[in-house]
C-alpha cells in the first residue's frame, strides 16, 4: 500500500489542479471547488491543504512576480506532482472499485 | 483604488506573518481588487469573512499544532512574560480536559470561599458600615450574683449609664430603650421597631442623617416637642422617599409627630425604623430598672483595653457606693466591646467553622491542581529538560508554571464568583428574618477581593512542588526519552491524592455529623403541637389603653372574636411561646431554705386562657389558669414539670415569691414540659401567669390554631382586627412551624454549606483518584499485558487495579477519620446529641467514600482489561 492516503478535501484540491493545468493558484482552486461542488470553501482552508500537500511532495509550485494589486506580494502557482497524480489515481480507483456492481445510482 | 477592510487586514497582519503567508495574503488582496471593481460592498464582506477563516485555519490552529514557545534570548522581561502568558493560554486551550478539571476544581473552591465570606463578612464580621466602626462600642454588664451571662441589649438603668459617663475613655455615650409603635398612613398601619432615645445616638454612630438632623437637647427633655426620626427604609417604604418629609407630621400610635430627620441608608440602630424621644425623667427611674442599651465611642487615642480598665474602676466605685442597697452589685463587671462584637459575637464560632471548611476545600483543590500539573510535567519533562539544558534558569521555569497557574486561577476565580453570586440568593433565603434584616449578604467588592486573594494564594501554592520537581530530573535521563525514572514523582502524587482524600473525608465527617445531629433535632418531641398554628405579634398603643387592664381587655376581646371565626379552632395571647423564650424572672419558694445567695431564675410566660389548648400541652396535676385568675384575685401560677421537679420536689403545689417585689403566688397546677429553651436543650423551668394578673403589658403574641392551612386564616384575622381598630398593625407573622425552622436556621445553614463543600471536595478528590489510578494503569500496561498473556483472568486484573485504588482510599479514610474526629471536637457546640465518634455517621462516610472512589477507579480498571498483550509487548 503506497504511503499517501488522500483525505477528501485533498482529493478535491488535487482534482482542481489537474483540471486547471499550470496556472492554478489559491483563488482559482477555491472558486473551482466552490462552483462545482456548491460547497463553501475558504481560501485559508485551501492554503492549509496546499501547504500540507506540498510538504508531502504531492504538488509542485512556481513563484511568480509581485504585482501592485497584490500589495507587492508574489503569487504562487501550483500543479500536481507525479506522486500527487499517482495518489489521486489510487484514491479514485479505490472509489470506483468499491462502487463496482452497485446499482447505477452509486456509480461515479 | 479600493482598500480592503481595515480591521480585517490588521487582524491578518497581526496573526499571519508576511513571510510565511505571503501568497495567501497576496491572493486575498488580488481577489478583493477584482471583486471590488464590480460590487464593492460584497467584496468587503467576502474579504472580512475570508480573513477570519484564514486566521482560524492557518494562524490559530497551525500555531497550536506546534505550540513552540516563542521566547527568544535577549527579549525584554515584559516581552518574555507576554510570551509566557500567550504560551500558557495556548496550552490551556490545547488540553481542554486538563484545563477543565483544573479550572473547575479551583472554581468550586473559590465559589465556596466567596459564598462563605460573603455571608460571614456581611453578617458577622462587618455587618455595619459606621465610619471608624471599630471604635464604636457597646457596654456589657455582668452580675455574677444573678447569672454568669453578659448582657448588652436593654441591660442598664439610667443611673448606671451615668456611672459609665464618668469614664473619660468613652465619649458620645448615648442610651436608648427599644419598643414597638404603630406608624399609620391613610392607607395602612405598620408596626415600626422603635428606639426610644435618651441621648442622641448620631454623634456616636458618626454617620450624618440622610435628611434633616438629630434630636436637640430640648426635644429630648420630658415634655419636649413631639418629634420623630425615621429610618431610610421606612421613609422609602411608607412615604415614597418624599424629599419634603422633614417638617411633615406622621402618625405614631395615632399621635402626630414632626419628622426632623431621616437616617442614612447604611446606618442602622439595631434595625430600628423609628426613633422618638424616650420622654421620661431619667432621675425618676430606680437604679435596678435596667432596660436601656448603650452606644458610645472610644475617646480619641484611647484603646479598648484602656477603656475597660477605667470601666472596671467605675464598676468598683458603684459596688462600694450602692452594694449595701442593691446586693447584686457585688462583683459587678462592666466591659466595653466593639458594637459589631456585641451584636454578632455569638455567631463567630459557626462563622469560623464555615470559613475553615471553605479553606479545606481550597486546599483540596490546590492539591488537585498540583497533582494535575505534576502529571503534565511528566509528559512535558523533555520540554522542560530542553529548556534547562538551553540555559533557562529555575526562575524562568518557575515563572512559566506560575503564569500557567495564574491563568487557571484567574479563570477559576471569575467562574467561582459567578457561581457564588448565583448561590448566595438561595442561601440568604434560608436565613431567618431577624438575621436577614441585620445585614444584606451579597457578593460585594470585599468578597471579590477575598476571592481574588484566595485565587492568588492557590495560584502561588500550586506550582511550588512542580517547580522543585522540574529542577530535579537528571537532564540526560529525560533527554534520552523513555526514561521511567518517575518513581519519586509518582510517590509525591500519591501523597497528594491521599491528602485530598483525607481533607475530603474530614469534610464528609463534618457534614455527616451535622446531618445526623440535624436528623436528631428533627425527631425531638417538642412537647407541643406545631402544625396548623399561626403566630403574630401585636403592640397596642399605650396612649390609647392607659387605664388599668385596658390593653388586656382589648386582647381578650380580640381573642374572643377570633374564636368565633370559622377558620379558627382556638386562639390565645402570650408574652412568648416555645421553642424560644427570652423573658425570665427571679423568685424563691416560700419556706424553702435559701441554699445559695443567687436566687433561682425561671422563665415567666404571661398568657391568656386557651394557651395550653392552642399548643396541645397536657395538664398533669391541679388545674389550668382560667377566669378565676383575674386582676385582684390571689395570684395563681401554673408551672411546668421541670419547675416542679427542680424547685417543688415534685409536688404540684407551693407558694412562690416572684420578682423584685416578691409578689406572692400560689402554684395551682403542673403542665407537661415543652422544649422552651430551643429544641436543642432540655426544657427549662417555666411559670405561667394570666395577663390580667401580670399587670401592665401592651404587647403580646397571638397564637391561633386554625382549621385551615394557617396562612389562609390571616385575611379573616386581619378583617376582624380592622373592624375593631383600623390603625392596629400585626407583625412578626409566621406559622409555628416556620418559627421552629427559624430557630434552627444556624444548624440548617451550616449543614447545607458543609454538605455542599463535602460533596464538592469528594468530586475533586475522586478526579484526583481517577487521575492517579489511570496513570498507574498506563505505567503498568506492560506488566498487565504480561499477566494477561500468562492467563490472568479479568477478575484478577480488576483486583489488581481495585487493590491499588483501595490502598489510596484506605489511607485517605484512615487519616481523614482521625482528623475528622479531632476537628469534630471543635464543632461540638454545633452538634446535638451526637458525639464526634458517632458510629452511624462515620460508617456512612466510609460507605460513601468507598463507593465513589471505587467508581473513580473503575474506568482505569476497564482500560487495564482492554490492554492487548501483543501491542504492549511489541512496543517495548
Amino acid at each position: 500500500m503506497p504511503g499517501n492516503v488522500l483525505g477528501e478535501f485533498e482529493q478535491l484540491v488535487l482534482l482542481a489542479l489537474v483540471r486547471q493545468g499550470r496556472d492554478a493558484y489559491g483563488v482559482s482552486i477555491c472558486q473551482d471547488i466552490s462552483s462545482r461542488t456548491g460547497r463553501d470553501v475558504s481560501l485559508g482552508a485551501v492554503y492549509k491543504t496546499l501547504d500540507r500537500l506540498e510538504d508531502k511532495g504531492l504538488v509542485q509550485s512556481r513563484i511568480g512576480a509581485p504585482t501592485p494589486e497584490r500589495g507587492g506580494r508574489r503569487k504562487k502557482h501550483y500543479r500536481p506532482a507525479a506522486a500527487g497524480e499517482r495518489a489521486l489515481r489510487h484514491s479514485l480507483a479505490a472509489l470506483r472499485r468499491m462502487t463496482d456492481g452497485l446499482e447505477s445510482e452509486w456509480k461515479i | 483604488m479600493a482598500r480592503p477592510p481595515r480591521l480585517s487586514s490588521w487582524l491578518l497582519a497581526r496573526t499571519l506573518g508576511w513571510s510565511r503567508h505571503e501568497f495567501l495574503l497576496g491572493d486575498l488582496d488580488e481577489e478583493f481588487m477584482r471583486r471590488a471593481g464590480r460590487a464593492p460592498v460584497r467584496a468587503r464582506l467576502w474579504y472580512t469573512r475570508q480573513a477570519f477563516l484564514a486566521v482560524w485555519h492557518v494562524g490559530f490552529r497551525a500555531r497550536h499544532r506546534g505550540a513552540a514557545h516563542p521566547v527568544r534570548q535577549g527579549d525584554s522581561m515584559a516581552r518574555q512574560i507576554r510570551a509566557d502568558v500567550r504560551y500558557a493560554l495556548r496550552l490551556l486551550v490545547r488540553q481542554p480536559f486538563y484545563s477543565a478539571v483544573a479550572v473547575s476544581s479551583l472554581a468550586l473552591a473559590v465559589a465556596a470561599n466567596g459564598l462563605v465570606f460573603g455571608l460571614v463578612d456581611n453578617l458577622v464580621l462587618n455587618p455595619f458600615s459606621f465610619p471608624d466602626g471599630d471604635r464604636l462600642v457597646s457596654v456589657g454588664s455582668t452580675f455574677p450574683r444573678l447569672s454568669a451571662d453578659e448582657g448588652f441589649i436593654e441591660q442598664h438603668s439610667p443611673a448606671e449609664i451615668d456611672d459609665m459617663r464618668r469614664a473619660d475613655s468613652l465619649v458620645h455615650v448615648a442610651a436608648f430603650d427599644l419598643g414597638n409603635r404603630a406608624v399609620s398612613t391613610p392607607t395602612s398601619a405598620e408596626n415600626a421597631f422603635t428606639a426610644l432615645i435618651v441621648d442622641d445616638p448620631l454623634p456616636a454612630m458618626g454617620q450624618p442623617p440622610a435628611l434633616g438632623r438629630g434630636f436637640t437637647a430640648e426635644e429630648l427633655t420630658p415634655g419636649g416637642p413631639s418629634v420623630a426620626i425615621i429610618s431610610h427604609g421606612l421613609w422609602t417604604r411608607l412615604y415614597g422617599a418624599a424629599p419634603d418629609i422633614i417638617g411633615r407630621a406622621i402618625l405614631v400610635n395615632s399621635q402626630a409627630r414632626t419628622v426632623v430627620g431621616v437616617t442614612a441608608r447604611e446606618s442602622s440602630l439595631l434595625g430600628s425604623d423609628l426613633w422618638i424621644p424616650w420622654g421620661g425623667q431619667t432621675t425618676a427611674v430606680p437604679r435596678n430598672r435596667r432596660q436601656f442599651t448603650v452606644i458610645a465611642r472610644l475617646a480619641p487615642g484611647v484603646s479598648l483595653a484602656a477603656a475597660n480598665t477605667e470601666l472596671s474602676t467605675v464598676a468598683l466605685r458603684t459596688t462600694t457606693e450602692f452594694g449595701g442597697q442593691f446586693p447584686e452589685y457585688e462583683g459587678w463587671r462592666l466591659r466595653a466591646v466593639t458594637w459589631t462584637e456585641a451584636l454578632t459575637g455569638q455567631a463567630r464560632g459557626p462563622a469560623m467553622l464555615l470559613l475553615g471548611a471553605g479553606l479545606l476545600v481550597l486546599l483540596i483543590a490546590c492539591a488537585n491542581v498540583t497533582s494535575l500539573m505534576l502529571t503534565r510535567l511528566t509528559a512535558r519533562r523533555r520540554e522542560i529538560a530542553v529548556r534547562l539544558a538551553l540555559g533557562a534558569g529555575t526562575m524562568q521555569v518557575a515563572r512559566l508554571l506560575t503564569i500557567e497557574s495564574l491563568a487557571i486561577a484567574g479563570l477559576a476565580t471569575a467562574i467561582g464568583l459567578l457561581a457564588a453570586q448565583a448561590a448566595i440568593g438561595p442561601v440568604v433565603a434560608m436565613l431567618p428574618n431577624q438575621i436577614a434584616n441585620f445585614g444584606s449578604p451579597e457578593i460585594d467588592l470585599r468578597v471579590i477581593g477575598y476571592a481574588a486573594l484566595v485565587g492568588l494564594l492557590a495560584a502561588l501554592v500550586t506550582p511550588l512542588v512542580p517547580v522543585v520537581q522540574a529542577r530535579r530530573p537528571a537532564l540526560q535521563d529525560a533527554l534520552r526519552d523513555g526514561g521511567t525514572s518517575t518513581v519519586g514523582r509518582q510517590r509525591l502524587r500519591t501523597a497528594l491524592v491521599v491528602a485530598e482524600l483525607t481533607l475530603a473525608v474530614v469534610l464528609l465527617v463534618g457534614a455527616s455529623l451535622l446531618l445526623r445531629s440535624y436528623a436528631r433535632i428533627q425527631n425531638v418531641d417538642p412537647g407541643f403541637r406545631s402544625d396548623q398554628v399561626l403566630t403574630m405579634r401585636m403592640t397596642v398603643a399605650w396612649e390609647r389603653f392607659s387605664g388599668a387592664g385596658a390593653a388586656q381587655e382589648f386582647f381578650a376581646d380580640f381573642i374572643g372574636q377570633l374564636r368565633a371565626l370559622p377558620e379558627v379552632e382556638t386562639a390565645a395571647a402570650t408574652s412568648q411561646f416555645p421553642p424560644q423564650l427570652s423573658f425570665s424572672m427571679q423568685f424563691r419558694v416560700d419556706g424553702a431554705p435559701q441554699t445559695t445567695e443567687t436566687l433561682p431564675n425561671a422563665a415567666v410566660t404571661v398568657i391568656s386562657s386557651g394557651y395550653f389548648d392552642v399548643l396541645g400541652v397536657a395538664l398533669r396535676h391541679g388545674r389550668l389558669l382560667d377566669d378565676r385568675d383575674r386582676a385582684g384575685a390571689p395570684t395563681a401560677v401554673v408551672v411546668n414539670e421541670a419547675f416542679a421537679a427542680r424547685f417543688l420536689d415534685g409536688a404540684s403545689s407551693g407558694r412562690l415569691l416572684v420578682g423584685a417585689q416578691s409578689t406572692a403566688a400560689e402554684v395551682v397546677g403542673v403542665v407537661a414540659d415543652t422544649r422552651n429553651n430551643t429544641l436543642l436543650r432540655p426544657p427549662q423551668p417555666e411559670m405561667f401567669v394570666t395577663m390580667e394578673q401580670a399587670g401592665a403589658n401592651n404587647q403580646f403574641f397571638l397564637i391561633v390554631r386554625t382549621t385551615t392551612e394557617p396562612m389562609a386564616a390571616l385575611p379573616a384575622i386581619r378583617r376582624t382586627l380592622t373592624a375593631m381598630n383600623p390603625d392596629q398593625p400585626l407583625y412578626l407573622i409566621q406559622t409555628l412551624d416556620q418559627a421552629i425552622a427559624g430557630s434552627l436556621a444556624s444548624q440548617r445553614i451550616s449543614l447545607a454549606l458543609v454538605a455542599a463543600f463535602a460533596a464538592g471536595a469528594l468530586i475533586v478528590a475522586c478526579v484526583g483518584v481517577y487521575g492517579i489510578v489511570s496513570y498507574w494503569v498506563a505505567t503498568r500496561a506492560r506488566e498487565i499485558g504480561i499477566r494477561i498473556a500468562l492467563g490472568a483472568s479479568a477478575r484478577q486484573v480488576m483486583a489488581l487495579v481495585v487493590g491499588e485504588t483501595s490502598r489510596l482510599v484506605a489511607m485517605g479514610l484512615l487519616f481523614g477519620l482521625v482528623g475528622g474526629v479531632l476537628l469534630g471536637q471543635l464543632a461540638r457546640t454545633q452538634l446535638y446529641e451526637t458525639t464526634p465518634v458517632d458510629p452511624v455517621a462515620l460508617a456512612g462516610v466510609v460507605a460513601i467514600l468507598a463507593f465513589v472512589s471505587l467508581l473513580a477507579g473503575y474506568l482505569p480498571a476497564r482500560r487495564a482489561l482492554g490492554v492487548n498483550p501483543v501491542t504492549v509487548l511489541r512496543s517495548e
